[in-house]
């Protein structure tokens, strides 16, 4: 079971506003970064009437991988996850669970949205924000690389994060996320396996695109090519991270990595369907790049053991249009969280022992 | 798309748009300040 029943009874407004209070301080750090920085320089980058300052004062180093980082986000992650898919097949680590509907939602899923997304976010991003926000392109393009690169990790996936997290603990949003925790294992396909409708949604998408617009555009290049990069191997059943915990002379690395950034151990725990190991954690482990609001705001679960079983109890193997789709398109399968008069939350309905799956 | 269909999904547009704006707010305005306040 993925959704997170027992603590959305607990989530009190307490919490929520504590969380909340804690996350406009950790939005405004960068901010606030930035202040003591130009305070202590004297910089006053803003009268420089270079319009794209950000990309003039990008270190050398960065330059020199700027070409990598561009073929990343055009064509390379999609080699990468088809290779990294391939290995994954190779070693067997999907074993016989990838029956034709998981085959075909996973597809759907990896395809569909490289071809429907981005002329949203380009109409979004060409059309809609500069009719909007007019006169406001480039405005803080003479944030330094550094700042930009801060300001926009910390926006893009703690918004990620809270839009997670709502998803798991809000009743009526889980069936938008529910498709991502449907497979009964894990893979590299598993980090694009979603809803469509939640996809397109994703406040983080529009937020950055938003940034950029307003002049963050280089700084978001490297962001999200890393996250992109963590995002993928987190999801993937090839445990990077394994040796990290196996040799002694590794663990001081182990442990500032697992706090910091998602690993396949804290992320497969999240698409543990159980808890009751105490190695899975699907009530928590929300954070996609960094793991560290987990840690902060007290979600997070780290074993550094890996799930026996992944999915949700209550998965009927719903059609993948309906995975895809829904609410535009229903299951058929009765009882189905997903179908026309189905319930909210699968475990509200008192269920006999053979309809749970393993 | 049910009548109820279109209310969560109207309802999820919604949070989604709370989630983009409330940091827009923050990091725009804090942006904006920094101008405002060290600019002189």
């Amino acid at each position: 079971m993925a959704f997170d029943q027992s603590s959305s009874k607990k989530i009190t407004r307490g919490t929520l506003t504590r969380d909340a209070l804690i996350s406009v301080i950790l939005y405004a750090l960068p901010v606030v970064a930035l202040v003591i920085w130009f305070t202590y320089t004297g910089e006053t980058p803003w009268k420089n009437p270079v319009r794209d300052y950000a990309h003039v004062s990008a270190p050398a180093f960065l330059k020199f991988l700027e070409p990598i980082f561009k073929n990343l986000k055009s064509w390379g992650f999609i080699a990468l996850a088809l290779g990294l898919g391939v290995l994954e097949f190779a070693l067997g680590l999907y074993d016989n669970k990838w029956t034709p509907t998981e085959r075909k939602i996973d597809i759907v899923c990896f395809l569909a949205p490289k071809f429907l997304v981005p002329p949203v976010v380009a109409y979004f991003s060409l059309t809609l924000l500069p009719t909007l926000l007019p006169g406001f392109a480039n405005v803080f393009s003479w944030v330094p690389f550094w700042g930009g690169f801060f300001l926009i990790a910390v926006a893009d996936d703690l918004t990620q994060y809270w839009y997670h997290r709502l998803h798991h603990q809000i009743p009526f949003m889980w069936r938008f996320h529910r498709t991502h925790h449907s497979a009964p294992y894990m893979g590299m396909a598993m980090a694009s396996r979603q809803n469509f409708i939640y996809t397109i949604f994703f406040s983080q998408t529009y937020l950055t695109a938003t940034l950029i617009y307003l002049g963050l555009g280089y700084p978001a290049l490297f962001v999200t090519a890393i996250k992109s990069l963590i995002t993928m191997t987190a999801h993937s059943s090839i445990a990077w991270d394994k040796p990290f915990y196996k040799y002694r002379i590794l663990h001081p690395i182990a442990w500032v990595l697992e706090r910091l950034i998602s690993t396949p151990a804290t992320h497969h725990a999240h698409h543990a369907d159980s808890a009751d190991d105490g190695i899975g954690n699907y009530k928590g482990n929300f954070g996609n790049m960094f793991f560290l609001w987990d840690v902060i705001f007290g979600t997070g679960l780290i074993t550094r053991q890996y799930p026996s079983s992944y999915g949700i109890k209550f998965y009927k193997e719903e059609e993948w249009y309906a995975q895809f789709l829904w609410p535009i398109f229903k299951s058929k399968k009765e009882g189905s969280e997903l179908a026309a008069n189905g319930p909210e939350v699968g475990d509200e309905v008192e269920t006999t022992p053979e309809l749970v799956s393993a | 798309m049910a009548t109820q269909d279109v209310k969560i999904l109207a309802k999820k547009i919604g949070v989604s748009i709370l989630i983009y704006a409330i940091p827009l707010a923050i990091l725009g305005g804090g942006l904006s300040l920094i101008k405002l306040l060290i600019i002189k």
